[in-house]
């Protein structure tokens, strides 16, 4: 398909995620909507490589596209820690309720 | 329509029709299974973009590592019995116009601009490439992935350790 | 040249400069250094401008007649577009007469008001009031121009006013001085219309308009072809003159001041309303002698007035029994003769008559004045008799002004009142003769029996005032003395070719004062029709014989009269009292006594109808003024309500909403500060989305 076509799929998911991020209480949620957002902004690497390409059709979108991956992997991992380890202190994870870093 | 146009409406309505339903589902292990599938669908997106190694790497990784991890995460924090509050909250009126704005910024930016769009050519197998790249040009960057996933491994166990014996 | 120059300036300033000083610090003066000094003080500079006035005549005596007429010029006045006055002062014939007269007259009577006014309490602001009326007065005949003749003018009237009501505790001589200083008000109207009309038609002949006599004077034969409204404009120039003449002077109708100006002390009557001011009109058509002979209606008019002025005033002064009051009549009357010589173009004789009446009146007045101090303030002739015994030297002096205003043979009355008739006659017209002709014979009646009522006979007043009645001290009747002299030897200035003189006075004045018989023919070339003036007479024809017959009818008739007073009030009261009985003599004589009832006129057709619109005038005032007062309140008051609400709901509101608005927009801000990350994300983008839209739609 066209470029367009890549983007403005990748650009719904993205609003998508906002949405979602913004507006669910439950961290986990929110750490989803992350997950989402993050995968949007590879398909656009992803379809850039393949429509717009560099220099002698290198595939820096895809490079990148796993380096993605790979960092949305450590992240979740170490949010969910983080998660996890408040779930056991506060027995909840209402993301509204998390304030104890508030002044 | 071409085959490759079929699958791309399929997919990119299995990506929306799913993450709509991680966004706005009440029920959080919905949210979960369907992001499971959404990540499915942007694999199918990689094929068809060319990126055949790029597909396998989501969903091993992506999907069956992370979603997983986020169901894990999910049954364990106990929430799921907890339905949203639907009432319209600043936070909700907010997202919206937030994403609406987004999706509508970026639209208009897709329509405004021009790429040297270059009709794609033949597809082929990428793994060769991408690892020659990967440990040629990318060398720094690949270095630094490792230490980063040295570190994050390291810094989860100290939480839940932390956690244990606190 | 030069003296004269450098002195005349100086004579009507000292005077200015007198009041000046007494007005100040006259009180100071008279408290610490006492009347004597005073009343010096107020003389010095009456007698230092006398000096230079008299040495000044007989400098000009030694000049060329062509050279003789003198302008001063001292500074710039007025320089306004086409106007040009400058203060400047002319000395010529005509003003050396005028200001030897005020000067030497006032003089005269400054030193007899020193006597006359002994022991009042404001003997200081009295004399600067004379020294303040001189120097106006010297400024009128000085003046080069209209202006500063006018300036004079105007000086003299508040100074009449403020001496008229000197003693304006009684509230009787305030109000004589208002009616004075009113009456002239109006022909002073006539002045200025006069004047406004000459610099309005003047302007159109040449650059600059200075209402300088001389100037005038050469363009008076442009003047007299232009017309205002229709009418020859030195015409109706002319009339508005006159009609200010009408009310300095006295004449009809404008004459009801100078009666009720007897209110004031004598020497203010005598220097003022028997030499100089009311004689300022007479003045002012000797100089403006130019105009007048190419205005021949107005001369008509002139004289229409003038003999009936001269006429009635003296019908008037027979049937008075205040010894002042008689006087003032007669005063009158002789203005009235003065006017008639102007009337007819005999201009110089008009300026001689009033040069030997100012002798002759000042003296009786003076006279007046020290018979009515000797009887403790008493004026009513009725209650006098017998005075000559007490008061020789004053009597004596008396008579022989009286003998000058009767005309007796040699006297100066006699030469100045004759050569009046004598032009009236040859001039005017026969019916103008006999008309001052008559008026002579009452006037030697009134006052030979003046005369007689006061002097003679046997004594009316009580045992009391008899006993104190004395001859005034020497200061008081010298100067009477000097004055009655005066009135018998100056007509011999005069002497008329016909009796054997060279007219000298007639010949000094002639440079600026040139008669009717003389002036067309003379002086205007080609504009003049000498048709247009009066008739021109033929100089060389001889009317000797019909002057002495005139001059013959005329003594004989007034002797005559004299011989009648004192028949009937000398030798044969009881005919006097049997003819007053009869009843027609009786209404006459009140009539007379009334003064035609002219006040009671001027009450009843002017004053009334005045004084009804001021009624009106102030009712309405007050109606409208209070309307508009209480409309305004009105409004003020629900204005500033309507206000109020605007101003508490608007104000209140802005105050109120400027702090709603902060709470809410602070409020609304306040979420940047959420501790919630989401909220931040969202608001981020949020703004990220609105500056990236504004940099696309500013930039892109």
């Amino acid at each position: 398909m066209i470029l367009e076509g890549y983007l403005t799929v990748s650009a719904v998911l993205f609003a998508m995620g906002l949405v979602m991020f913004i507006s669910r209480r439950n961290s986990v949620a929110i750490l989803m909507a992350v997950e989402l957002i993050i995968n949007a902004a590879a398909i656009n690497f992803v379809a850039f490589s393949r429509f717009v390409p560099s220099a002698e059709a290198r595939l820096d979108g895809q490079i990148f596209a796993i380096f993605i991956i790979i960092l949305a992997t450590a992240e979740a991992v170490v949010a969910l820690a983080i998660v996890l380890a408040l779930y056991k202190e506060k027995k909840h994870i209402q993301a509204d309720q998390l304030v104890g870093l508030h002044g | 329509m071409e085959i490759a146009e079929l699958f791309f409406y399929l997919f990119s309505a299995m990506i929306l029709g799913l993450g709509g339903i991680v966004a706005f589902s009440k029920n959080l292990l919905h949210s979960a299974f369907a992001l499971f599938f959404v990540l499915f669908g942007i694999a199918g997106f990689y094929v068809l973009l060319g990126g055949d190694f790029l597909a396998m790497v989501q969903i091993m990784v992506y999907a069956g590592g992370v979603c997983v991890l986020l169901i894990f995460a999910t049954m364990l924090s106990n929430d799921i019995s907890q339905p949203e509050k639907s009432n319209l909250s600043f936070q909700t009126v907010l997202s919206v116009i937030a994403g609406g704005g987004f999706v509508l910024l970026l639209l208009a930016a897709f329509e405004k601009t021009t790429w040297n769009v270059v009709v794609p050519g033949e597809m082929s197998a990428t793994t060769n490439t991408i690892g020659k790249l990967l440990l040629n040009e990318y060398i720094l960057p690949f270095e630094v992935i490792s230490f980063l996933l040295l570190a994050a491994m390291v810094g989860a166990i100290m939480l839940v350790k932390k956690g244990e014996n606190s | 040249m030069t003296y004269i120059q450098s002195v005349i300036p100086w004579v009507p300033i000292l005077p200015l400069f007198g009041a000046i000083i007494l007005g100040l610090f006259g009180k100071k003066i008279y408290d610490a250094l006492g009347e004597n000094v005073t009343g010096i003080l107020g003389c010095l500079t009456p007698v230092i401008s006398a000096v230079l006035a008299f040495s000044a005549f007989f400098k000009m005596l030694s000049v060329e007649t062509a050279d003789r007429i003198i302008q001063i010029p001292l500074a710039e006045w007025i320089t306004v577009a086409d106007l040009q006055i400058e203060w400047t002062f002319r000395y010529d014939p005509l003003s050396s007469v005028m200001i030897m007269i005020v000067t030497g007259i006032g003089t005269l009577i400054h030193i007899y008001a020193m006597g006359y006014m002994h022991k009042d309490k404001s003997f200081w602001r009295f004399f600067s009031y004379m020294n303040l009326f001189l120097a106006s007065m010297l400024m009128l005949v000085l003046g080069d121009n209209l202006i500063m003749m006018f300036l004079g003018w105007e000086g003299v009237g508040l100074c009449s006013y403020l001496l008229i009501g000197f003693w304006f505790s009684e509230e009787a001589n305030a109000v004589a001085g208002k009616k004075a200083f009113i009456v002239n008000r109006i022909g002073d109207l006539g002045f200025l219309v006069g004047i406004f009309l000459m610099i309005m038609y003047s302007s159109q002949l040449g650059d600059s308009v200075s209402l300088s006599f001389g100037e005038m004077q050469s363009q008076i034969g442009d003047l007299s072809q232009m017309t205002f409204w229709g009418f020859p404009l030195l015409e109706v120039i002319g009339l508005c003159f006159f009609i200010g003449a009408m009310g300095k002077s006295a004449q009809i109708p404008l004459y009801v001041w100078l009666p009720d100006a007897m209110a004031g002390p004598t020497p203010v009557s005598a220097l003022i309303h028997a030499a100089t001011m009311v004689t300022a009109g007479v003045y002012m058509m000797g100089r403006m002698y130019f105009l007048y002979s190419l205005a021949p209606n107005v001369l008509g008019f002139v004289s229409l007035i003038a003999a009936l002025t001269c006429f009635m005033s003296a019908t008037i002064g027979m049937a008075q029994f205040d010894i002042k009051k008689v006087l003032a009549y007669s005063t009158v009357s002789q203005l009235g003769y003065m006017f008639l010589a102007m009337s007819v173009g005999a201009f110089s004789a008009g300026i001689f008559h009033l040069l030997t009446h100012a002798a002759f009146k000042a003296a009786l007045f003076m006279g007046s004045g020290s018979i009515i101090v000797a009887l403790h303030h008493k004026q009513d002739m009725r209650e006098m008799g017998g005075l000559w015994k007490k008061m020789p030297w004053t009597s004596g002096a008396f008579i022989a002004a009286t003998f000058a205003i009767m005309g007796f043979p040699l006297t100066s009355g006699f030469f100045s009142k004759d050569e009046i008739l004598w032009k009236a006659f040859i001039q005017g017209s026969p019916t103008l003769w006999l008309v001052g002709f008559i008026a002579a014979g009452i006037t030697s009646f009134y006052m030979w029996r003046l005369v007689f009522m006061t002097f003679f006979g046997e004594n009316r007043s009580d045992e009391k005032t008899w006993e104190h009645c004395h001859e005034q001290p020497k200061r008081t009747y010298v100067p009477i003395v000097i004055l009655a002299i005066a009135a018998i030897t100056l007509g011999f200035l005069n002497v008329p070719h016909f009796l054997g003189g060279h007219s000298n006075f007639t010949e000094y004045l002639s440079p600026v004062v040139k008669d009717l018989s003389v002036a067309p023919a003379e002086h205007f070339q080609n504009v003049v029709d000498a048709a247009q003036g009066k008739e021109v007479l033929e100089t060389h024809v001889d009317h000797t014989a019909l002057e002495w017959t005139l001059m013959v009818a005329s003594v004989a008739w007034t002797l005559f009269t004299a011989f009648l007073a004192w028949f009937f009030y000398m030798k044969n009261p009881k005919a006097r009292e049997y003819i007053m009985s009869g009843i027609w003599a009786q209404r006459i004589f009140t009539i007379l006594n009334n003064k035609y009832y002219v006040d009671e006129f001027y009450e009843m057709a002017v004053l009334t109808p005045i004084r009804k619109l001021f009624q009106f005038l102030a009712a309405f005032d007050q109606m409208v003024v209070d309307g508009l007062v209480n409309f305004a309140g009105f409004l003020g008051r629900h204005l500033s309500a309507f206000i109020g609400l605007f101003d508490q709901n608007i104000v209140d509101g802005a105050v109120n909403g400027a702090a709603w608005s902060f709470q809410t927009g602070g409020k609304g801000f306040s979420f940047l500060q959420s501790s919630k990350i989401q909220t931040l994300i969202g608001t981020s983008i949020v703004i990220f989305i609105i500056v990236i839209v504004s940099f696309i739609l500013y930039i892109g």
